[in-house]
């Protein structure tokens, strides 16, 4: 439980080596890198046209490994993400490093490859709308493009509406000869063939317009339209038997998809070393790195990098007003925690690591609040057979380690209270086999001592924050402080402790408690009076004295949060037993099956939801009632330089 | 009206009042949220992990609103059948039912708009959403505590000798 001690690294070796140098650091990913100042002799390396076009090389790679999953979805169960990215050790990946410039080329075939799907897609969407166009004038047995011969006109389009043929003929009148056809009616519409001397055009085209004629489109060829549809259809089926091809070749790439994963990391990983070493100062020969390194890891890594390269590598204590990144490291127990302050916020300058004591009340408040011995197992099996089973990654597996340890709490707390998915046993039994086998809770049943319950849950918040209040006190005593926690900690922690005896004894009736309890009281009250405004002027001091007494409101309202384990432990056996009731409605052999299928289905309910709550509330205890007291946090965290992969990691 | 003087009525009318109003909440609650998660998921479909958290963070009240009905059933018999109660004690059951009937009801709404904005914390900085999911749950608080006051004042109803 600690924060990690930190030390400052440079590193200087020749400028040849740098490549080989920051691809080393990238896979080791223990040094976070220091954006250096500027010094006389050396200047930043521009780096960043290499950088975008490896960048874009691995943009290509992911564009073909994409192409691929769509045309041929890799087959894997659900379980497989728990595995996470593949493990690689260095002489691996050096091996396949060569291959990566190989692999590109494969991805250029692909993205070619998926041009040409596109375009044949384009096209054959194109013809089909073309098709859909020339549908209606499939009845015309001269060429769409027909406007007349040398005496006549001729129209071949829509009009607004549907018509007959009369009505049309009504509309035109019979001042001049024509001839008229529908050769098809649409939804809105109708196509029409009109034919007229060229000498009446003026007077039909004026008619036709006032019934709003559109001129079909054409292409300019002298084909009919039947014969158009026909080309058109021939080349649409050779189209669509390109893209079955192009579609067989992408699947032949398939084999290939491991490879293309590698090259899509290997080109992101070395896009980011040279915006990394864009960034360090180099001299004609030299380049120099500046960073910093867990201490644990710095005498390695100095060996390793001035036996691997021509390098001197210095180490150093930091200065005590140094801007350090924090890596918090705990024992396997805590170390799911980790996560969980981090999110908060990593500790500051003057924090410690809280990850330990944190954990401990974590896990115990979480399994006080699901409190039931079916789910704790449920849980704690999930996870147990997922850590045993695969082998996720440390971000994975440090959560599923959190909901272990929260299950085997909640087993504790469900055999304390004789929760077994609620009442379950007592419910078959009784329901199906005419007699109720009660299990005894081991310490109280809740439902019917609920006040018990309220206040075991009071007290244990109350030991929560005098834990925070404790650490505070000694952290302030450490730093030399001794005055700041006698008065600010230590006279709040005795007249909270003088209220809570008061209390007790005025509960229980016992008058040498309540005595004792409020002359301890007063004291600390008058202590904190005189104590409180120390840092004020004049009559400052004592109305800030006064008011800080108000202070025991946010006390008071911090020990009653605590009142929501009590609530939520309430919550879970209640429901539980709604579960079982319910499915405990109807015997026989159907009262059987309707149990099974209320039974699953309520508890995984009724498990997602106290799970969700337990755990939301458990964090919210730690953030709000329990870091208040102690934890200033503010902290930066370490974030070292080191391979962004998304298929592939290295062994540590 | 004969009906106003029976207890089983006054305790059938708590033990919905219960269900109904915290349900309720609860709707519009995880409504609201979820209208604001499925924008964020339509941008990015990725981040509806995150976002389902939040969503059912206003889905409790109706849970203990249905579990302090339960609660009422069983005691008064209503799941079970023998069902002789006073009217005193239906009248208790009653006003048992109340906080957490609005303390859910205004509660879940509440909450519903705090999980909102925390799908917007999400949606610009996911790597804020355990902020967001505190945030929210410092409402859930005051649901809490209706449903234990409601169930702290049911369970001992049944023994009272009024």
């Amino acid at each position: 439980m600690a924060k990690l001690q930190m030390k400052g690294i440079t590193i200087a070796c020749m400028r040849s080596d740098r490549r080989a140098l920051m691809g080393f650091l990238q896979r080791r990913g223990v040094v976070e890198l220091k954006k250096p100042r500027i010094v006389e002799r050396f200047t930043f390396e521009d780096t960043s046209s290499q950088r975008a076009a490896y960048a874009r090389t691995a943009q290509i790679a992911q564009q073909a490994l994409d192409l691929l999953d769509r045309t041929t979805p890799e087959k894997s169960s659900i379980f497989a993400a728990l595995n996470g990215r593949t493990v690689l050790d260095e002489q691996e990946y050096i091996a396949r490093q060569e291959q990566a410039a190989k692999t590109m080329e494969f991805c250029y075939d692909l993205v070619e490859l998926e041009r040409q799907q596109n375009q044949c897609r384009a096209e054959v969407e194109r013809i089909t709308v073309l098709l859909d166009t020339l549908q209606p004038y499939l009845l015309l047995d001269v060429p769409m493009m027909t406007r007349g011969t040398r005496y006549t006109t001729i129209w071949i389009g829509t009009v607004e509406g549907i018509y007959t043929q009369q009505a049309l003929q009504e509309r035109i009148g019979d001042g001049y000869p024509y001839a008229l056809e529908i050769i098809s009616t649409g939804e809105k519409q109708t196509c029409i063939f009109a034919v007229c001397l060229k000498t009446d055009e003026p007077a039909l085209r004026q008619t036709l317009q006032a019934l709003g004629f559109a001129a079909a489109p054409h292409d300019g060829r002298q084909i009919t339209v039947k014969e158009q549809v026909r080309l058109l259809q021939s080349r649409k089926d050779a189209l669509e038997q390109d893209e079955r091809m192009i579609r067989s070749l992408i699947v032949g790439f398939a084999d290939r998809r491991a490879d293309i994963q590698f090259a899509v990391d290997f080109y992101t990983m070395r896009a980011d070393r040279y915006a990394a070493y864009g960034q360090q100062l180099q001299s004609r020969n030299t380049m120099v790195v500046k960073g910093y390194i867990p201490a644990a890891h710095a005498a390695a890594l100095k060996e390793e990098l001035e036996r691997r390269f021509a390098a001197a590598v210095q180490l150093r204590d930091p200065e005590p007003d140094e801007d350090l990144p924090v890596l918090l490291h705990n024992n396997g127990f805590a170390r799911p925690c980790e996560e969980i302050v981090n999110m908060y916020s990593p500790p500051g300058k003057g924090d410690i690591d809280p990850t330990g004591v944190m954990a401990l009340f974590f896990y115990l408040f979480f399994g006080l609040m699901l409190s039931d011995a079916g789910y704790g197992l449920l849980v704690t099996l999930a996870c147990a057979v997922a850590l045993l089973k695969f082998h996720p990654e440390e971000g994975l597996k440090n959560n599923l380690k959190l909901f272990l340890f929260g299950g085997i709490s909640t087993i504790f707390w469900g055999v304390l209270f004789g929760s077994y998915f609620g009442d379950l046993l007592q419910q078959i039994s009784g329901n199906f086999f005419g007699h109720a086998i009660i299990v005894k809770p081991v310490w109280l049943n809740p439902l019917e001592q609920p006040l018990t319950l309220l206040i075991f849950g009071l007290a244990l918040g109350v030991v929560h924050i005098y834990t925070g209040m404790t650490i505070q006190f000694i952290s302030l005593c450490k730093s030399g402080k001794v005055l700041d926690a006698l008065f600010d900690v230590g006279l709040w922690m005795v007249t909270i402790a003088a209220l809570l005896l008061l209390l007790t004894g005025a509960a229980m009736d016992m008058s040498p408690l309540i005595a004792v309890g409020a002359w301890v009281a007063v004291g600390g009250a008058a202590g904190l009076i005189l104590t409180q405004g120390r840092h004020k002027k004049g009559i400052g001091k004592v109305i800030s004295g006064i008011a800080s007494l108000y202070d025991v409101t946010s006390y008071a309202s911090d020990i009653l949060s605590y009142s929501r384990l009590m609530a939520l432990g309430l919550a879970t056996g209640v429901l539980a037993q709604v579960v079982n009731m319910l499915g405990t409605m109807s015997d026989g052999v159907v009262g059987v099956l309707i149990f099974i299928v209320v039974f699953l289905f309520g508890t995984a309910i009724s498990l997602a939801m106290n799970a969700l709550g337990a755990y939301v509330h458990t964090i919210r205890l730690q953030y709000v009632e329990f870091f208040s007291k102690f934890y200033q946090g503010g902290g930066r965290l370490f974030k070292p330089f080191a391979a962004k992969t998304r298929y592939f990691r290295f062994k540590k | 009206m004969e009906m106003f003087s029976s207890g089983i009525f006054w305790a059938l009318l708590g033990a919905s009042f219960a269900t109904l109003f915290a349900c309720i909440g609860s709707a519009k609650g995880v409504g609201i949220a979820s209208e604001a998660a499925s924008g964020v998921v339509a941008e990015d479909p990725s981040k509806f992990g995150k976002m389902i958290v939040l969503q059912l963070l206003p889905g409790t009240q109706g849970l203990y609103g249905f579990v302090v009905t339960v609660m009422i059933f069983l005691n008064t018999g209503i799941i079970g059948g023998n069902y002789d109660i006073s009217l005193t004690q239906g009248l208790l059951y009653f006003a048992a039912s109340l906080p957490v009937a609005f303390g859910g009801l205004l509660s879940a709404i509440a909450q519903g708009r705090a999980a909102a904005a925390g799908i917007s914390i999400v949606a610009k900085r996911p790597e804020e959403s355990s902020k967001a999911i505190v945030s929210t749950t410092l409402v859930e608080f005051y649901a809490l505590l209706s449903f234990l006051i409601s169930i702290l004042a049911v369970l001992p109803i049944s023994g009272m000798q009024v």
